[in-house]
């Protein structure tokens, strides 16, 4: 579903669904961007992969958050002092409401740019720029073709002998002379590059480009609710009823219809991509069951 | 005030609007075939320098590199260089908000090396080194400095003072290793760079 999109859709829906807690300061917003975040990342992995995730996300989590009360002493409930300093709840509370909304965002990024692969960021960037769309596939392509060069000039160096007996400054020396000599071959072969691209005509004034992507109406309509949850959510936020006050006292903000209607428009609009894919995979377990 | 945080909102469109701009601008000019193939080996390079040293945080070879292309090969190239290799290595490390950020930071490092230091000739006088080799300093707290604004804005929704003291000093070691490594890898490539570079230039009159 998401990877037949447009990218310029993935990129609207995605930053429309991961941005927009991120501009309140509200821990409740910040919790759903992390739980559909969470399940975003099961669209296209599995339990197995995220959970390997698990503790490096905890990790951030905690240094985001311990870090803000030992900078910030303005809170009025005192925990405990450090070194003659309040290390207050309040300060607390909000250093663990901005991890998770780090958190939440992180988790959305990493489901982006796994559906964002590299030939539709090449699409988005050559519309802006077709230069360094051209930059980018040629460093796409240059990378593994140099490393395996760089792989099989070392295999020459140590059949020849000349790798040295092993020791650690041989190998450095070695290598030293590895690098020297493929950075002379990259940069002259660049130049072969260069001249071939001339041949087959880079350049030419009058040139179409072929574009695998389309835009289908279903990308019109993806993107057109994502501008209307923005301004919808834009204008919830303006009028504050997601303020929350954390110093010097916490006060959460009253649980409204306007909140409480543009909470629930918030999770479908966030998990409307996924449903598909969930549908998919419900029915394939039937199927499994049944055969 | 729209947004609670409209500080993130505005810094985001600021930032990704000049680098579109400036992306946009810089497609306009010319560049020659065998520019534009020498900038890609170039990135390459650079991002290839930051897997290579991916074990060790902050310790990595991209801004020496993206120094020496500006000296070599001009401002603009410097600036394609430091922002398709933030922008093209974030996809392995992890791409966010703070990528347009990134690229800003390493695109104004190369584009500034161009305008102060690039030069015709390519034999490297000691004293001349050395200057770069302070300007590769100076860029290092630069970086670390401009990621750090992020980081405030990030965290605190706004600009303040105490915050920003905060993130700067949480990354004083990532500072100083930014500045060691900037300047010991400059030291350690500019020979053999600027040697190669220079008989690629003069040979196919780039």
């Amino acid at each position: 579903m998401i990877e037949r999109l447009h990218p310029l859709t993935i990129f609207i829906y995605f930053l429309t669904v991961s941005m927009l807690p991120a501009f309140s300061r509200n821990p409740l917003l910040h919790l759903l961007c992390l739980i559909t975040g969470s399940v975003m990342l099961f669209t296209w992995t599995d339990v197995k992969n995220i959970l390997k995730k698990v503790p490096f996300f905890i990790l951030f989590f905690l240094i985001i958050s311990l870090f803000n009360p030992f900078f910030y002493h303005n809170g009025d409930t005192v925990l405990f002092y450090v070194a003659g300093r309040r290390f207050s709840l309040e300060a607390l509370l909000f250093g663990a409401d901005s991890a998770l909304m780090v958190t939440g965002v992180g988790l959305w990024f990493i489901s982006l740019s796994h559906y964002m692969t590299s030939d539709k960021v090449l699409l988005l960037f050559g519309t802006i720029s077709a230069k360094a769309a051209t930059i980018i596939s040629l460093v796409m392509r240059i990378i593994p073709h140099y490393s395996l060069y760089i792989k099989s000039y070392r295999k020459h160096q140590k059949m020849l002998g000349l790798y040295g007996d092993g020791s650690f400054l041989e190998t450095v020396r070695a290598e030293g002379k590895i690098f020297a000599g493929f950075l002379t071959w990259s940069l002259e072969h660049s130049m072969t590059t260069a001249d071939s691209m001339t041949a087959r005509g880079y350049g030419v004034k009058k040139r179409k480009s072929f574009r695998i992507c389309r835009f289908r109406s279903f990308d019109i309509l993806v993107i057109c609710l994502s501008f209307i949850l923005a301004a919808f959510l834009g204008l919830v936020l303006g009028k504050g009823y997601f303020y929350t006050e954390y110093y010097p006292t916490i006060k959460m903000p009253q649980q409204s219809v306007l909140s409480i209607i543009s909470e629930a428009v918030y999770i479908i609009f966030s998990l409307i991509l996924t449903l598909n894919h969930f549908i998919k995979a419900y029915y394939g377990f039937f199927k499994d069951k049944q055969s | 005030m729209i947004f609670e945080r409209y500080y993130i909102l505005i810094s985001l469109i600021l930032i990704a609007g000049s680098l579109a701009l400036v992306f946009a601008r810089l497609d306009k000019r010319r560049t020659g075939v065998r520019r534009i193939t020498l900038i890609a080996v170039m990135t390459a390079l650079s991002i290839v320098g930051r897997f290579i040293f991916a074990s060790l945080p902050a310790f990595k070879p991209v801004s020496a590199i993206v120094i020496l292309t500006g000296v070599y090969l001009g401002g603009e190239a410097g600036f394609l260089v430091g922002s398709l290799s933030a922008f093209l290595s974030n996809f392995y490390f992890g791409q966010g908000p703070w990528t347009p950020f990134q690229m800003t930071a390493l695109g104004i490092i190369g584009l500034l090396a161009g305008i102060f230091f690039q030069k015709r000739s390519f034999k490297s006088t000691v004293f001349r080194r050395i200057i770069i080799s302070i300007y590769a300093a100076v860029s290092g707290v630069f970086y670390s400095l401009f990621l750090d604004t992020w980081t405030m804005i990030w965290t605190y929704g706004s600009l303040n003072g105490p915050g920003y003291l905060a993130a700067v000093l949480a990354a004083v070691p990532y500072t100083a290793l930014y500045v060691v490594s900037n300047v010991s890898f400059f030291i350690l490539l500019d020979i053999p760079f600027g040697k190669r570079l220079g008989r690629i230039i003069t040979k196919y009159k780039i």
